[in-house]
Parts: C-alpha cells; sequence; structure tokens
C-alpha cells in the first residue's frame, strides 16, 4: 500500500506531460509566430507519421525502409485529386489519398511479405519504395521533380455554415483535430486484441503460428493499417505545406520514422512522438549549419541504437524502475 | 542495329562494373558478419572525394598508373578508417538483429554526408578521367569513352582477384569457413576476431577502391553515396547476399535489364532496376546464388 | 480404430544432406505414439513436416483422412493440431497470464465468436477466468502475474503445453516434453500425458529420449535410424526386435 502512494507521482507523470503537450499544440497559434505555427503542424503529422510506421517496426517488428513511398501516395493523391477536381469536398480528397495508400501498401506488402523477412524485407521495401519515388520524379502529371506547387486550402462545406480553411489558423486546428483522432486510432489497435497478436507475432512468430494464426495475413494488416494512416498524414500536408516534392518519398525520407522510434524507444506507444519532438527541436536549433543536421542525426541515431536501446522513454522507465526499487540487482528477500 | 545492340550492352555492363565495384566490398563483409552496411555507399563516396583532393594538390589529370596509385591509396585510406569503424561500431554489433545493424550502419551514412558537406561543400566536384584515357576507342562499328572501358577493366578484375582468394588461397578458405561456422571455425584455432577485422577492412578498401576508381564517372556530390548504397544493395540482394559470384552475375543481369528498358521506354530511367530487382526476389526470395562463395 | 493422422513415402532433403527418406508413420486415435532414435536420426524433422512447419519434397500427409500436405502449420492447427517445442516457446515479455489470454482469444478468433474480436480492447472477462482456472489446474495460478521469461525450464514447458490445450486440440504433438528435467519433474509430466489420454481422450505423438518416460506412457513405438523407420509397433515387441537393440537400445545398454 505504502509503495503505491509513493509510485502515484509516477504513474501520473506521463498522463500530465501528455496533457502538457497536447494543451502546448493546441495552442501553438496563440503564443508563437507563424514559422513555428507552420512547423508545429508539420510535426504533428510527423508524429501520426512515426507512430503509424511503429505499428509494424516497434509491434510487429519488421523493419521497413519503403514508409515514405505511402506518405507521398497519400500527399500526391489528395494534392492531384483536389488540382483535378477543385469542386469536390475535402474530406473525399483526404479520403482518395488514404485509399491510394492503402492499395499501394496492400500490393507493397504483399510482394515484401512474400516469404521475405528480416533484411531482405527491409530491402524490398528500400526499393519499392524507390520505385516509387522514381515513378513520382518522372510522371509529367505529378510536376516531375519539381513536384506540385500552389495546392490550396480548402473550404470545409457542413451544409449548414462552411469553414475557409485557407484563412488564419483553421487549417492547423483541422490537422490538430484530425491527428488526435488518428492518434487515438492507432492507441486503440495497439492496445487492443490485434496489437497484442502483432507483438505476439514479434516475440515468438512460431509459437503464435502454432496456435493457428496466419501470421502473414497478420503481418499484412499491420502493413495495410500503418500504410493508409501514413498515407492520410501525407494526404492531410499537401495542403498546409501547398508544395510538395519527390524527396517526401525519398528513401532518406523512409529513414525518419525509424529514427523517431528508436530515439523516443519503439516498443512504447508514445516513443516515436517523444523521438519526433526531441528530434525536431534538434533539427531547429541546427537548420542554419550546413552539414551539421547529418553529424548530429547520424551520432544521435548511433548513440541511441549502440547505448540506449530503449531510447528515451526507455531509459526513463529504466531509471524510474532504480528510484522506486533501488533493491533491485541485490539478491531479494524472498 | 546489331551496332546499337551492343552499345546498349556495352552501356549496361559500365553501369553493371560500376556498381559492382560498390557492391564487392558490401556483399563481401556481409558474408562473413552479417552485418549489411549501409555506409558503404558513403565511403565509396569518401573515397572518390579523397581522389578529388589528392588530384588536386598536383596539376589536375594524371597518368594510367599514377591514377591507378592515387586509387590504391584511397583505398588504403578508407581501409583504416574501416579499422576504426570495425573498433567503435561494428564490433558492439555481434549479438544485435540484421536489422538494428542496418540502421546502426545508416547512421554512419549520415555522418559520413554530414563530413563530406562539412569538409568539401555541397557543390558538385568534378574529376577528370587519368590521361590516355580521355579519348575515345574505335571498337568496330562503335565508339566507346576509353574510361568507360577501363571501368569494365576494372571490374571484372576486382571480380577475379576476390575470386581467387576466396576460391583459392587459404587465408580466402578460411575466410569462409568462418562465415559458414565461426563457433566451429573458433574450435579449430581460428582466431575469428582477426577474420572479422580482416573483413571489414577489406571491404572498406574496396568501397575506397571503387571510390577511386569511379571518381571520374559522375560528378561528385554529399548524395552520392546515398545513390550508390541504393543500387548496391539491388544487386546484392538479386545476386544473395554475401555472395561475391552472385553479385557479379545481378550487376550484369541487372545492368543489361535497365539499359535495355531504359533504350525502349525512354521516359522511365531507373525504373527497371527496381521492377527487376523486385520480380526476382518474388520468385527467388534467396537471390540467384545462395551461400559465401 | 481408425488413422487420425497419416504419412506415407516422405522424403525431405537439405541441400546437401537427406534427413528422410521414405518415412511411413500412422498414429491411431488415442493412442499414445513414441518416435525414438538416436540424435540426427530425423525426428525433429518428421515433426517439423507433420505439423506443417515444414514441407517434404514427396510424400503425403493425412488428418482424419483429409490431405493436408499443402497445409501450412496454422491450418492444421485450426483443425485440431496442437504442439509444442524441445524448448518452450512463448511470449517471454507477456505475464503467464496473458500467455494464456493470447492462446484462447486465438482459440475464440478461430471459432469466430466476439470475445477475440480484433476491435476489443480489453480481454474478456471470461477469457481471463477461463485462463486463471486452467492455470490453477496446472499448479501455475501462483505465477499468473511474473513475466513469462522468469519460469523455472519445468514451468516454461507446462505453460506452453498448457496454451497448446487452450486450444482443444484432438492431436498433440510434443517434442521431447521433459527435456532437461528433474526425474521427479519427468513422473509428473508423464502422469499429466497419460490423463491427457486416457480422462480427455486426447491422441498424442512424441519424441523422447528418457526410457523410463518412454516406456511409461507409450502405447506404440516407432524407431528411426539414419532417417528411415526401423521398426514400429507395440512398445513390448520392438523392445524385443533385434536389430533395434543393435542400433538403439545397444548403445546404452542400461535400459535394454
Amino acid at each position: 500500500m505504502d509503495n503505491n502512494t509513493t509510485s502515484f507521482g509516477f504513474k501520473a507523470t506521463p498522463l500530465i506531460a501528455l496533457a502538457l503537450c497536447f494543451a502546448a499544440f493546441a495552442t501553438v497559434p496563440f503564443w508563437a509566430e507563424k514559422g513555428l505555427v507552420f512547423l508545429a503542424g508539420i510535426l504533428m503529422l510527423q508524429i501520426v507519421f512515426a507512430l503509424s510506421f511503429n505499428l509494424i517496426f516497434g509491434l510487429t517488428g519488421l523493419v521497413s525502409f519503403g514508409q515514405a513511398a505511402f506518405f507521398a501516395a497519400g500527399a500526391y493523391a489528395s494534392a492531384w485529386l483536389s488540382s483535378y477536381a477543385p469542386d469536390l469536398p475535402f474530406v473525399l480528397t483526404l479520403a482518395f489519398g488514404g485509399l491510394v495508400g492503402a492499395l499501394l501498401s496492400v500490393l507493397i506488402g504483399m510482394v515484401a511479405l512474400h516469404r521475405a523477412s528480416g533484411i531482405y524485407f527491409a530491402i524490398l521495401t528500400l526499393a519499392l519504395g524507390q520505385l516509387i519515388y522514381t515513378l513520382i520524379g518522372k510522371s509529367t502529371a505529378l510536376g516531375r521533380e519539381d513536384g506540385l506547387i500552389g495546392i490550396t486550402r480548402p473550404n470545409l462545406n457542413f451544409g449548414l455554415f462552411e469553414i475557409d480553411l485557407s484563412r488564419g489558423d483553421d487549417y492547423y486546428y483541422l490537422i490538430f483535430v484530425a491527428s488526435a483522432g488518428m492518434i487515438v486510432s492507432l492507441w486503440w489497435v495497439w492496445h487492443g486484441t490485434l496489437g497484442r497478436t502483432l507483438s505476439a507475432i514479434r516475440q515468438e512468430p512460431e509459437r503464435i503460428r502454432f496456435l493457428g494464426v496466419n501470421v502473414r495475413r497478420y503481418r499484412e494488416y499491420a502493413f495495410v493499417i500503418s500504410g493508409t494512416v501514413t498515407a492520410l498524414a501525407g494526404a492531410l500536408l499537401a495542403p498546409w505545406s501547398q508544395i510538395i516534392t519527390p524527396m517526401i518519398a525519398h528513401w532518406s525520407y523512409s529513414a525518419l520514422p525509424i529514427l523517431f522510434c528508436l530515439l523516443g524507444g519503439s516498443t512504447r506507444f508514445w516513443g516515436p512522438a517523444v523521438g519526433a519532438i526531441v528530434f525536431a527541436g534538434l533539427e531547429h536549433s541546427t537548420r542554419n549549419m550546413f552539414g551539421m543536421a547529418e553529424l548530429i542525426v547520424g551520432g544521435a541515431l548511433l548513440f541511441v541504437v549502440l547505448a540506449m536501446p530503449g531510447g528515451i522513454l526507455g531509459t526513463i522507465a529504466l531509471l524510474r524502475q532504480k528510484i522506486l526499487s533501488p533493491a533491485e540487482g541485490r539478491p531479494s528477500d524472498e | 542495329m546489331l551496332a546499337d545492340f551492343l552499345l546498349i550492352a556495352m552501356n549496361g555492363l559500365v553501369w553493371a562494373m560500376a556498381i559492382f565495384l560498390v557492391a564487392s566490398g558490401l556483399t563481401l563483409v556481409f558474408g562473413i558478419l552479417h552485418i549489411l552496411n549501409f555506409s558503404h555507399g558513403g565511403f565509396v563516396m569518401i573515397g572518390a572525394y579523397l581522389a578529388y583532393s589528392i588530384m588536386n594538390l598536383g596539376s589536375g589529370a594524371v597518368g594510367i598508373v599514377a591514377f591507378l596509385g592515387l586509387a590504391l591509396a584511397c583505398a588504403v585510406t578508407v581501409g583504416a578508417m574501416g579499422f576504426v569503424i570495425d573498433r567503435v561500431v561494428f564490433k558492439r554489433l555481434k549479438d544485435v538483429d540484421d536489422s538494428y545493424s542496418l540502421i546502426a550502419t545508416y547512421a554512419i551514412l549520415l555522418l559520413s554526408e554530414g563530413a563530406v558537406k562539412t569538409i568539401w561543400g555541397p557543390n558538385f566536384l568534378s574529376v577528370y578521367p587519368p590521361k590516355g584515357l580521355g579519348g575515345a576507342v574505335f571498337l568496330g562499328d562503335f565508339i566507346m569513352p576509353a574510361y568507360a572501358l577501363f571501368v569494365i577493366g576494372a571490374g571484372i578484375a576486382v571480380f577475379l582477384v576476390l575470386d581467387f582468394w576466396l576460391q583459392r588461397t587459404a587465408s580466402g578458405k578460411i575466410m569462409k569457413s568462418v562465415a559458414l561456422d565461426p563457433w566451429m571455425a573458433s574450435l579449430l584455432g581460428i582466431n575469428i576476431n582477426l577474420i572479422f577485422t580482416v573483413a571489414v577492412v577489406a571491404g572498406f578498401a574496396l568501397a575506397g577502391l571503387a571510390g577511386g576508381v569511379l571518381a571520374p564517372n559522375q560528378s561528385l556530390s554529399p548524395m552520392m553515396g546515398g545513390t550508390y548504397i541504393i543500387q548496391a544493395f539491388g544487386v546484392i540482394i538479386v545476386g544473395g547476399i554475401g555472395n561475391v559470384r552472385g553479385a557479379f552475375l545481378a550487376a550484369i543481369l541487372l545492368g543489361l535489364i535497365d539499359a535495355f528498358g531504359t533504350v525502349y521506354v525512354p521516359s522511365l530511367p531507373g525504373v527497371f532496376f527496381f521492377v527487376a530487382v523486385a520480380v526476382i526476389i518474388l520468385f527467388r526470395p534467396q537471390g540467384l546464388l545462395s551461400g559465401v562463395r | 480404430m481408425s488413422n487420425m493422422l497419416e504419412a506415407k513415402g516422405i522424403n525431405f532433403a537439405y541441400p546437401s544432406v537427406n534427413v528422410l527418406s521414405d518415412v511411413d508413420i500412422s498414429v491411431q486415435a488415442h493412442e499414445s505414439h513414441v518416435v525414438i532414435g538416436p540424435n540426427g536420426a530425423g525426428k525433429t524433422t518428421l515433426f517439423k513436416v507433420l505439423s506443417g512447419e515444414m514441407f517434404p519434397q514427396s510424400g503425403k500427409v493425412w488428418y482424419n483422412g483429409e490431405d493436408v500436405t499443402g497445409l501450412d502449420a496454422w491450418e492444421r492447427v485450426q483443425r485440431g493440431i496442437g504442439r509444442t517445442f524441445q524448448v518452450a516457446r512463448l511470449f517471454a515479455e507477456q505475464s503467464v497470464l496473458n500467455n494464456v489470454v493470447l492462446a484462447l482469444e486465438c482459440r475464440e478468433r478461430i471459432k469466430g465468436t466476439s470475445h477475440g474480436a480484433w476491435w476489443r480492447l480489453h480481454s474478456s472477462r471470461e477469457l481471463v477466468d477461463e485462463a486463471m482456472s486452467r492455470l490453477a489446474q496446472y499448479g501455475l495460478a501462483v505465477r499468473s502475474e511474473d513475466e513469462a521469461a522468469n519460469l523455472s525450464h519445468g514451468d516454461k514447458k507446462r505453460l506452453e503445453l498448457l496454451m497448446t490445450l487452450a486450444l482443444n486440440p484432438k492431436l498433440i504433438m510434443l517434442d521431447e516434453p521433459t527435456a532437461g528435467m528433474a526425474p521427479d519433474d519427468r513422473r509428473s509430466v508423464v502422469e499429466m500425458i497419460n490423463r491427457l489420454r486416457e480422462d480427455e481422450g486426447l491422441t498424442l505423438l512424441l519424441t523422447e529420449h528418457d526410457m523410463e518416460v518412454v516406456f511409461g506412457l507409450a502405447t506404440r513405438l516407432t524407431v528411426m535410424n539414419q532417417g528411415q523407420v526401423v521398426a514400429s509397433g507395440d512398445p513390448e515387441t520392438v523392445r524385443r526386435d533385434p536389430m533395434v537393440h543393435e542400433i538403439y537400445f545397444g548403445k546404452g545398454g542400461s535400459h535394454a
């Protein structure tokens, strides 16, 4: 009992941190300058990108080097549709982005998960992602290497009233609400029956196979859910940045979510979000130093993989455990 | 018609040998240590930039012999870097999952890109082919740049030397036995840690050599390492990871497919390479050849 | 009695070694069929082929008259075949209780009930209760909150068996169920396995090294050597087979 009261403060900390983050993102337009508001919008989408990626990486245990393909598929598909049919309701454009991402992840998942695992899966997703990158860069309808520019922010028409998202910070709040919705869905998948099965697949694929589970099918589920949510994040990005280039399909962009997950801690749901926020801070503070970004990112990544396998959250948990039960490691008095 | 055909095939071969030069060290290191070294392309790039700097110490273009000497100097320097990276990083990746080593070495690739950007700057640089290889050679009906033939020759030479070393020499055989079963090899009194170090240093030296030889092949930019490593990944996965002969075959196969694909569907350069990789792996997940050869 | 599991003409080879050549085996309902043979005889490979973990180059496998040769392990499990491993495979990061609940959820998903539905956030109360009572049956209830990784070797094997049984299989394949156990533990496992057959009507296919265990539970014995079946029949007949004596019992001597 005594132990419970002392640990209460620790148990509440994550919730407080979460609430603070939520409040910070909710109020950014009120206290930050325009440039920072823009970055905060991007950051929320990157958080969704990383959290959805972690469904296959940290939870299912597959290293994919092609996640950017889905992000770009969503962004390009919705941007293309909105310029092709500008009168279409925005929700449909978004859904189209998600749908294209879903179809693409079904296709890539089928190829990459067909007998391939481990390092073969990593390289195969890398090659297929680069294929998408090359195709986008060569396709005239998608603006070739220059990308699509002048993407407009839409109106949301609810029949009775209309929200003009091109005005003020309205689109920022659309990203905020949509990201929150996607994060809640991902949280549900991660913690629910499906997530537990996926985690079991990572821990011991043979055992779960002998419990009558079609492992490949479940990996495909994870891959497609992850790809679809990533594509939705991409679809939300296009009207926010108003310009998209093939760089968002490039493999170096696929490496971002891997970095976020490892930095924050890939075995915990919130790890990638922590990683994305910390990384954004690092990147922002080194933005004017040429070549420094790679050195810092590379150094941080190497350090995390070699010396901090649990990422930031894993390390915090370890420290917390040491504070709570200092007897740990010594012979216990059973 | 036939001349066109041969020209396309030769172009494919030039690409193939260039990528094989990059892929050989990569596949060797994976074969022995099971570390797929993402940073390999970064060290090819460093080798090329080193060649640029050394050349610019003198008057620019050098003769063939001097050029070869220069490429060897790059190999030695990058090999030495490999020794350090083996000590600092690779030794700690022994018990880590393959995919995590891939991520760790990706971090080293980023570091090498950052280093190149800081030292040499963001601009495109170019390196002249060696004197005597600057012109063109007439082969019957068609003309090839002499340097392109040099790249093909270099690729074949590296393959023959590596293959001879692994198949025929005692040290090569020891290498292969460590790759097959390190535990057994250590029981037989082989110092496997030494072998691992030798493999890593040899792999990095091959990257430096490739960088030196290929420096005039394209303009130098900080993106070069990434471009090379992606293509080399495709080649070694199709060839069977760890298999030098497989990488040689796969490089030729993929080079020809991409060269012909690009000629017949010119609007999509580079696409055929990735499609071919995906299709081949779909039907032969283990690659063309397997095991260490 | 009818053949529950039957395999004919099984050949399996790795690139350079022949592991199984022309193996026939049949398991009848309610028997306890033990496969023995020296190390490298091909017992584990035969298990992998029968359970669908690997596919033979030639030969066929039937389960209850159905040709299951081309079915993957998970499909055979859904038809009622369970299997444990020489070294227990568990979800090491999960609690003992969650291991069992996961197995039960897999069962419910096969049945298509809402207990295993993917949208569920928490496991259903009924499944947790069932898991607890199953754990109690095997004396593991006290360890229910421990991480599976922290169990003793014997308890790990017990837990794995329990998870396999959670799917209510008709036939279970146990690969060396007593490997690495102390003699007391072995006796309790033999008792447990005999109860499964006698009280719950399960059919068993096992491999085992310990001769005391083998003769404690076998109702039929198949002897393998160098990838081939050398003898098969009731334990006493096989024990007296001079050829078996030579290649198997002749070596150790003490149990013959």
